[in-house]
């Protein structure tokens, strides 16, 4: 599986020895690439730091990625505002209706995050939302991993499902499915996500599609993508791939 | 006429923090099968131990070739907090070929 890229991988504290076995053993599993996920924006720095480090030592695609678990909006807000640019990607996990609303809205989120542990329903309009900016739904495997028992396992994953069933057929290739891992132990093989993805009904994991958000976000925070619509081409050596055919029509 | 059953080979890497046997192995993959699918996923699946090699914490088990994802699904979703954990490395079709992919990896380091 070349295109295998784990969404989430969770860092709790920006430690580099921690980061470096986990990438090590991205590589090991067959990954392309991951996103490392910190909930503390102010790490940006640190954590981009080591990022590029372990991306010339390891030739992953390594991206560092934000998440909120908050309910006041506000704060979202703030944080987004400040912050925005220092990740490659930003997600939302909401606790309730008006945060799911929030996430699904504001274009400056990436990743709505599903949490099985408390049920919040998408509506119609908040499926729009979803399709008109190209965001993701994310399902995460940890919380099924760490559930002591198999029957609240079995109910995580019920809620998983109620979701899928409840999202429009178009939308199913906008779910990604993720580890979560904290740890070394809670990786998933590529495989084993695609598993995942196929048991839940999933057309699959969703490597490309957040892959290619990556790559836009990336664009963006450099400036080649400066508004929506607008890309900056380059000519001659610094063209990239499919640009100067773009230029010839 | 009885049609015979296709079979695969999977190749499992044990990380495990305790000395593993081959029985105990067994017992472990069979009862992640019956946690995830049932008595009757684990009549479907038929998992069985075939080959073990404790020094390089490597195993194979052969399994119904419809099932394979049943069971390698039952394995990544085990639960973590027991002390061992198998990692499904590679699916052969032939128990030689697997065999000699144990041969090719390197000597396990016993621990996590």
């Amino acid at each position: 599986m070349k295109s295998a890229y784990d969404g989430c991988v969770v860092v709790r504290d920006v430690d580099a020895e921690l980061l470096n076995a986990l990438s090590t053993r991205l590589v090991e599993m067959g990954y392309r690439g991951a996103a490392f996920s910190t909930s503390n924006p102010r790490t940006a720095k640190a954590l981009r730091k080591i990022l590029r480090k372990l991306v010339s030592e390891t030739g992953l695609d390594l991206a560092a990625r934000l998440e909120l678990a908050t309910t006041d909006r506000a704060f979202a807000k703030r944080v987004l505002r400040k912050y925005r640019r220092s990740f490659e990607l930003i997600s939302i996990q909401p606790d309730s209706r008006a945060m799911a609303s929030f996430a699904c809205r504001d274009r400056r989120v990436d990743i709505v995050t599903l949490n099985p542990a408390r049920y919040v329903p998408l509506y119609r309009g908040d499926w729009e939302y979803l399709r008109e900016e190209e965001k993701l739904v994310e399902v995460r495997v940890y919380p099924l991993l760490a559930a002591a028992d198999a029957l609240i396992a079995a109910k995580l994953l019920g809620t998983y499902s109620l979701w899928i069933a409840g999202a429009p057929k178009t939308m199913l290739n906008r779910f990604v499915v993720t580890s979560g891992a904290p740890s070394l132990r809670y990786l998933l093989t590529p495989f084993g996500l695609l598993d995942v993805a196929v048991m839940l009904g999933l057309p699959g994991p969703g490597f490309e599609v957040i892959t290619e958000k990556v790559e836009i976000n990336r664009d963006k925070i450099s400036g080649i993508i400066p508004v929506p619509g607008v890309r900056i081409l380059r000519r001659g050596n610094d063209a990239r791939e499919g640009e100067e055919k773009v230029r010839a029509d | 006429m009885p049609v015979r059953e296709k079979r695969r080979y999977v190749l499992i890497k044990v990380e495990s923090t305790v000395a593993v046997t081959a029985e105990a192995l067994d017992a472990y993959a069979k009862g992640c099968v019956q946690r995830f699918l049932g008595i009757e996923g684990l009549a479907r699946v038929k998992p069985k131990l075939v080959h073990f090699d404790a020094e390089k914490g490597a195993a194979v088990f052969r399994v119904a070739r419809d099932f394979v994802r049943d069971f390698r699904l039952s394995l990544e979703l085990a639960p973590r907090t027991s002390p061992l954990l198998l990692r499904v490395v590679k699916v052969t079709g032939t128990m030689r070929k697997a065999v000699r992919m144990i041969s090719s990896m390197p000597k396990s380091s016993g621990n996590e």
